[in-house]
């Protein structure tokens, strides 16, 4: 039989049994279904509830202390049932800013157990991509070094291998901040708009990766520079050329070694090394001014003969 | 207490016994255990282990009422769904109990008239025939036409749809046309 005819017969039935309506109102509206009808009326009406028994008022009483001295006696409360449910929850359950926190957290603490895992990982090690990624988030988020000043007092260090020497070069234009680069492990990096503005680093640069480690240069005013402010201009009238050897604050090894190519100002150059310093591997010995001297003009010679 | 107690609904008599207040509950007990009796008595016949099921009815809704949501059935449907198992359990339990042939209202034949006699008859007929039907229909014939619950709030305590309890009742009327020819 159809749903509908289903509610039909039941709704019928349900009229017939509160009286609303008679059997044969019910055939008459819905004939299709009157042996139905005709069949389950009689079933339907004798199902009804007042003739159930009725609780009598003594037993229910005597139920109600029964049922009340069993709640107090068995020890199942609800409340306590519910607290014990709740302690049994697994962590899931809890709030879930609070496993946010928790699973932040343990990210935090597994990505940085990484990261120190990695720290001395060799290229064969499976951390070693992590090595190098940390090493260029480090490079990225690192701030220019600042500019390097002159030490008060050259630094006892072994002398440098020449081929340690990068020179950056000049800037094109006049610039009111020390164009002082940094050079590590041999890699020459200019201060930010500098870099790779001649092939000269470049080759120089080539050249470093083939040494050995430098030692660490320091940073050395030159004789004419040796107010070491970076807006000083050098009035030395021959020029110290390397004066304006870009930078390289950290290992630079430029002025005096005769690759300072490119780079050397001329004299009286208005775009002249007031601003730069001279990068000099400091040795056991400072390096004599009248070589320094000689080293510089050789230096402007070299120059010239490349700006030709 | 128990008087403030007396003008609460439902709802927040079912929330205070989930807290612990045992005279919240007993006062849904003074409530509800006509109803959940002759749901009972309607089944097993009206004798010494019907109270004892209403007793159990209770104690196990005591019991599981944190487990009860109050959006989803009402109280008394939830009651009648338990003592519904609990008639299960103890015609499961004991073989021996087996529903008795005496009728709901015995018959006394010397003070009832003719037709009193033969509407108890009657009605104790139809009581056997509810008797031999199987237990979903038993359940669904008696919330609905002795319980008086509508289709919707079976429908809910038996967590099936309404069409389908409706078909449920219809079948079980079918079935009892059959076990009751002559009627």
């Amino acid at each position: 039989m159809r749903r509908g005819s289903t509610d039909l017969v039941l709704l019928c039935l349900d009229d017939i049994r509160t009286g609303r309506r008679t059997l044969a109102a019910c055939v008459e509206q819905y004939p299709e279904l009157a042996a139905e009808l005709r069949s389950l009326a009689p079933v339907a009406s004798e199902l009804r509830a007042p003739e159930t028994p009725a609780l009598d008022p003594a037993a229910k009483g005597r139920v109600r202390n029964q049922l009340l001295a069993a709640i107090s006696s068995n020890g199942h409360h609800p409340a306590e049932d519910r607290h014990m449910l709740a302690s049994l929850r697994p962590l899931w359950w809890r709030p879930r800013w609070l496993v946010a926190i928790g699973g932040a957290v343990a990210a935090l603490a597994a990505g940085g157990a990484v990261v120190y895992a990695a720290q001395g990982a060799p290229p064969q090690s499976p951390l070693y991509p992590v090595r190098t990624a940390v090493q260029v988030v480090a490079h990225a988020v690192t701030p220019p070094q600042p500019t390097p000043t002159a030490l008060p007092s050259p630094t006892p260090i072994p002398a440098k291998p020449e081929s340690d020497t990068v020179v950056l070069p000049p800037p094109r234009v006049p610039a009111p901040t020390p164009s002082v680069g940094v050079v590590r492990n041999g890699e020459a990096s200019a201060p930010p708009g500098q870099q790779r503005s001649s092939p000269e680093p470049d080759r120089n640069r080539g050249r470093d990766r083939d040494q050995s480690p430098a030692p660490t240069p320091s940073v050395v005013p030159t004789r004419g520079n040796q107010g070491n402010g970076p807006s000083q201009r050098n009035p030395d009238p021959r020029g110290n050329g390397s004066d304006n050897q870009a930078g390289n604050g950290d290992q630079g090894n430029g002025a005096g070694q005769g690759n300072a190519r490119g780079a050397a100002d001329k004299p009286g150059d208005p775009r002249g090394g007031g601003e730069r310093h001279l990068l000099v591997p400091v040795t056991s010995s400072a390096p004599a001014r009248g070589e320094a001297d000689g080293r510089d003009n050789d230096s402007r010679g070299d120059a010239k003969d490349r700006r030709s | 207490m128990a008087q403030a107690l007396d003008t609460w609904t439902d709802v927040e008599l079912v929330e205070s016994a989930k807290g612990g207040n045992a005279l919240a509950f007993a006062v849904l007990y003074d409530r509800h255990a006509d109803r959940v009796y002759r749901h009972i008595a309607y089944r097993i016949g009206p004798k010494p282990d019907s109270e004892d099921l209403l007793q159990q009815t209770f104690l196990k809704a005591w019991q599981a009422l944190p487990r009860y949501r109050v959006t989803d059935v009402p109280f008394v449907a939830w009651l009648l769904t338990i003592a519904h198992n609990a008639v299960i359990s103890y015609f499961r339990s004991d073989r021996q109990h087996q529903p008795l042939e005496d009728g709901i209202g015995r018959i006394d034949e010397k003070a009832d008239t003719p037709e009193l006699v033969e509407r108890h008859e009657r009605q104790e007929r139809v009581r056997r025939a509810i008797r031999a039907l199987k237990p979903d229909f038993q359940q669904v014939v008696t919330m609905r036409y002795l319980e008086e619950l509508d289709y919707s709030e079976i429908a809910h305590q038996l967590g099936k749809n309404e069409g389908a309890v409706r078909v449920t009742v219809h079948r079980a009327l079918q079935q009892l046309r059959k076990e009751l020819p002559d009627l």
